[in-house]
């Protein structure tokens, strides 16, 4: 769960995975731990995902020369 | 009596009679027909009924359209544009039955629906194209692709101009404030129209976004057909971008509706689907945080009650026992000591006795002072000695204790360990002095208690 490349969905559900295995009964006091770690972990990767882009609106146009570009634009709402 | 001029075999119908007859013979031949023709003399008096004449070059043909039938044909909703609605001059197919108005002799068709050439020919030509494409698998739910539920960009093909980028961005803004959005305006109406949003699908999946909304609102039939086109389809359908379709109406359905990763009803829907709401998200990350430390208090007052519980099981006196045996030990050593002082002390006072004839009586005091500080001396090191053990077994029976906590005590038992105690008195044995030959001894092991005799004791 390191691995950066995580996706905000699999954060997710490993999130409800942990939530299922520490109300298991049998769960050693590490083990509960280790998972509270992750979950927390894991909350504030999540959280972050969520507050990471910033608001854009931008159009997609191709130069003369076939090349890809990008502008802002204002769009009234 | 029949007249002399027929045969006998000869019928001779009432007006009423024959009229009923044709009725019923046309009506059952002709009860479900297509006619093609074109409207004139048309009436729609207070919205109900319509009434026109169907004609070519050649004839005519009555055709009533009644309330029911133009309700249930779906006709209004079929949403074809003002040229081809119906009035005089519009070219249509009518289906429906013939059917006998016999005061007056006239027959005319009651028509169960009506569809507009033009329209007809673009509707013939959708389903025909839906067949073809359905039959290739470019519908089939295997090949939809999950649409992200956090996409980082979002591709919109769409009209630069119209309401439709508006509407989605008012939705954007109320779910998730920090969105990117990558507008690739491109017409969503016309003759190019179709091969325009292929190339804006080209260049989106060039730029790489998460996933592509494609949108239009509401129009005609022939409005929305540019989103019926067989190389759209197969545009989309090999797009690596999960593409939403979200084009006309709720009631509107299109070729790229079926072939995209998902329908959206509208353009609004599509937004609403793109990207998660982020509000509840946040909730969502809150609630589960809640429920973690609930389970992880749960979890450390259960772990509290099961160390209560070693405490108070008898095997924790173990280390009490240490310290209350050291301590004993201490005392009777100490005692002994007095007693071996108190003999030293009686033996010196004899000599004391017997050379106090002959020594000096100061000399003999200084001696005996320098005895009494060297007892002193003696017991204040034996002292040191002994506090000096007691330390190292408290700390020793201190590490027991820590072990004790931080272990389930079951697992001491698991791991080999026993408790002996004496079946008389039910004392623990910790000195080999309290067992004789011949004692009944209780051995606790994990799983139950073995009951020997001492048959032999050696001693350390």
């Amino acid at each position: 769960m390191e691995n950066k490349n995580v996706s905000f969905e699999e954060a997710m559900q490993r999130l409800e995975d942990i939530a299922n295995e520490l109300e298991k009964e049998g769960i050693t006091l590490e083990d509960a731990m280790d998972k509270f770690e992750e979950g927390v972990k894991l909350s504030e990767f999540c959280v972050n995902k969520l507050n990471e882009a910033e608001k854009k609106i931008e159009e997609l146009t191709r130069t003369r020369d076939g090349e890809l570009k990008v502008d802002d634009i204002i769009i009234d709402e | 009596m029949i007249h002399p001029f027929f045969s006998e075999q000869q019928k001779i119908y009432k007006v009423s009679e024959i009229n009923l007859e044709i009725k019923q013979n046309l009506e059952s031949s002709y009860f479900d027909v297509w006619i093609e023709g074109e409207i004139s003399n048309f009436a729609f008096p207070n919205k109900r009924h319509m009434y026109f004449t169907l004609k070519d070059d050649n004839s005519v043909l009555k055709v009533a359209f009644f309330e029911n039938s133009i309700k249930s044909s779906g006709f209004f909703t079929l949403n074809i544009t003002e040229e081809s609605q119906l009035k005089d001059g519009a070219h249509v197919y009518v289906n429906g039955y013939v059917s006998i108005y016999d005061k007056r002799s006239e027959y005319q068709i009651i028509a169960r629906n009506i569809v507009p050439v033009r329209a007809g020919s673009l509707l013939l030509a959708f389903e025909q194209m839906k067949k073809k494409l359905e039959s290739k698998g470019l519908f089939d739910d295997s090949h939809k692709k999950k649409i992200p539920v956090l996409p980082q960009k979002i591709g919109l093909i769409t009209s630069k101009n119209g309401a439709v980028i508006k509407d989605i961005i008012k939705i954007l803004n109320k779910r998730f404030k920090n969105y990117n959005l990558i507008l690739r305006n491109t017409p969503v109406q016309g003759k190019d129209a179709a091969e325009k949003i292929c190339s804006a699908i080209d260049d989106l999946e060039e730029y790489g976004t998460d996933v592509i909304i494609i949108a239009r609102g509401g129009g005609s039939f022939e409005d929305l057909s540019c989103f019926n086109d067989e190389e759209l389809a197969n545009r989309i359908f090999v797009c690596n971008i999960p593409i939403i379709s979200g084009v006309g109406h709720q009631t509107d359905f299109t070729i790229c509706d079926f072939v995209a990763d998902i329908r959206a009803a509208t353009p609004t829907h599509a937004a609403e689907i793109v990207i998660l709401d982020k509000n509840e998200a946040l909730q969502d990350i809150k609630s589960i945080n809640i429920k973690f430390n609930n389970l992880l208090k749960k979890k450390i007052i259960s772990l509290k009650r099961e160390i209560f519980l070693i405490f108070t099981k008898s095997i924790l006196k173990w280390p009490r026992i240490i310290i209350n045996n050291f301590w004993q030990y201490y005392y009777s050593s100490s005692e002994e000591l007095k007693n071996n002082i108190g003999f030293i002390i009686s033996k010196n006072k004899k000599s004391y006795d017997i050379l106090k004839s002959r020594i000096n009586p100061l000399i003999l005091k200084r001696k005996i002072i320098m005895d009494i500080s060297s007892e002193k001396r003696l017991s204040s090191i034996i002292g040191e000695k002994f506090k000096i053990i007691l330390n190292k077994k408290r700390s020793e029976a201190g590490i027991i204790l820590e072990r004790l906590k931080s272990s389930n005590p079951a697992t001491i038992l698991a791991k080999g360990y026993s408790i002996t105690k004496l079946v008389e008195g039910a004392k623990l044995i910790s000195n080999i002095e309290m067992v004789s030959k011949g004692d009944l001894i209780e051995t606790a092991v994990q799983n139950g208690k073995i009951y020997s005799e001492v048959i032999k004791k050696n001693n350390y």
